[in-house]
């Protein structure tokens, strides 16, 4: 478990690092752009409350999820890899620090720490909309409704990022 | 402070594949080590299992006497390296890449970069993606060198140069082994660079490394 243990001396370089570096990637503001429409657009959808699913909504919160994932991974990518400017040429950021004095280990998370602040804010708005609706509908929420945003845009991304680890 | 810089004790690969078989070694600060051997031999293997961040032997590498295991950030930011397999920014200068990923390094000196640049001849703005063969493997020694490494790796960094280029390059390094006190491992097929250029070399055949000897 040391390995998943975070390095403060790291994780400050890997942010000065990104800190030169998107003086540098303009294409960080399409990314940037992109992953917020796609995590607005997929929050919106995914506000329907379970005890609505029976009138076929799932398949509506399956989208919204799957979406969801995609906006953060896109989010998350321009911690992950880089593009050149003029070739477009995309290379791994792993593989640019293969043999620099930091772990792979910190870099995700650092990418991690990154994602989590958007997919809590979203996930909060979503789990407060979808209870009021609920409530107002209904009169009554399931528990579902705060656990499965929490499992689809917390720990699902999060896994995500572990997994490109 | 250990005696040694590097040591390699029994040290075996895991991969089927290809693997080094019992290496034991061991190196003294200051000197130039080489290790030649025919293509495939196991001489980048070997810098591999001291770069990698994953543990690809079994066996103990000990770097200024301590295992190597478990401290890729500390030993990286000991140590240097030149190679073909570096990956760097290709459309940025020399200078834009020193300062992006020289924050990785605790002690990265960007004046002692820019100075090497020069003493190699390489312009400070010429992007890497403009070099030729020779001008990368030189900047890649201005960075290694610029955060003060004990210990410099040079994998292959002398093949497909022209002669020119490697003068200038031994001279740079010598030059630079003057200043600061680093131990260099090098690897190379070229026997004639070997004996001129070197202190120790071994021959590795086969994944098995023989003894360090003076070279003539």
């Amino acid at each position: 478990m040391k390995a998943f243990k975070e390095d403060r001396k790291q994780q400050d370089r890997i942010a000065a690092f990104y800190k030169e570096e998107t003086t540098y990637f303009p294409n960080h503001v399409l990314l940037n752009f992109v992953a917020i429409f796609l995590i607005v657009v997929s929050s919106m959808l995914n506000i329907i409350p379970c005890l609505e699913y029976e009138d076929g909504f799932i398949k509506v919160a399956i989208y919204g999820c799957i979406l969801f994932a995609q906006g953060i991974f896109i989010y998350a990518s321009k911690y992950a890899t880089f593009t050149e400017p003029l070739t477009k040429k995309m290379t791994s950021i792993a593989k640019l620090t293969k043999y620099l004095p930091v772990n792979r280990m910190q870099l995700t998370i650092f990418r991690i720490k990154k994602i989590l602040k958007p997919c809590l804010i979203s996930t909060a708005i979503v789990v407060t909309i979808r209870l009021l609706i609920s409530f107002g509908v209904h009169g009554s929420a399931t528990v579902w409704d705060v656990l499965m945003p929490l499992g689809l845009m917390v720990v699902w991304p999060v896994l995500i990022e572990l997994m490109r680890y | 402070m250990s005696d040694t810089c590097l040591e390699f004790k029994n040290v075996c690969g895991k991969s089927k594949k290809f693997a080094l078989k019992d290496v034991n070694f061991a190196l003294e600060p200051g000197y130039i080590y080489a290790i030649t051997g025919e293509n495939g031999a196991g001489k980048s293997t070997l810098m591999k299992y001291i770069l990698s961040e994953k543990i690809l032997y079994t066996g103990s590498i000990l770097f200024e006497g301590e295992e190597i295991v478990g401290r890729h950030a500390d030993i990286m930011n000991a140590i240097g390296f030149v190679s073909e397999d570096n990956v760097f920014f290709e459309e940025r200068s020399a200078i834009q890449i020193g300062e992006l990923l020289g924050v990785f390094y605790y002690n990265f000196d960007i004046e002692l970069y820019k100075k090497t640049l020069k003493s190699v001849d390489i312009a400070e703005n010429k992007t890497y993606m403009k070099m030729s063969r020779g001008e990368k493997i030189k900047m890649q020694l201005a960075f290694a060198i610029a955060h003060r490494p004990r210990l410099l790796l040079l994998d292959e960094a002398t093949a497909g140069l022209d002669p020119v280029y490697r003068i200038e390059f031994f001279n740079a390094l010598r030059k630079l082994m003057a200043e600061e006190n680093v131990t260099v491992l090098m690897s190379s097929h070229n026997m004639t660079e070997i004996e001129k250029n070197t202190d120790y070399v071994a021959i590795m055949k086969d994944g098995r490394l023989g003894e360090f000897n003076e070279s003539i």
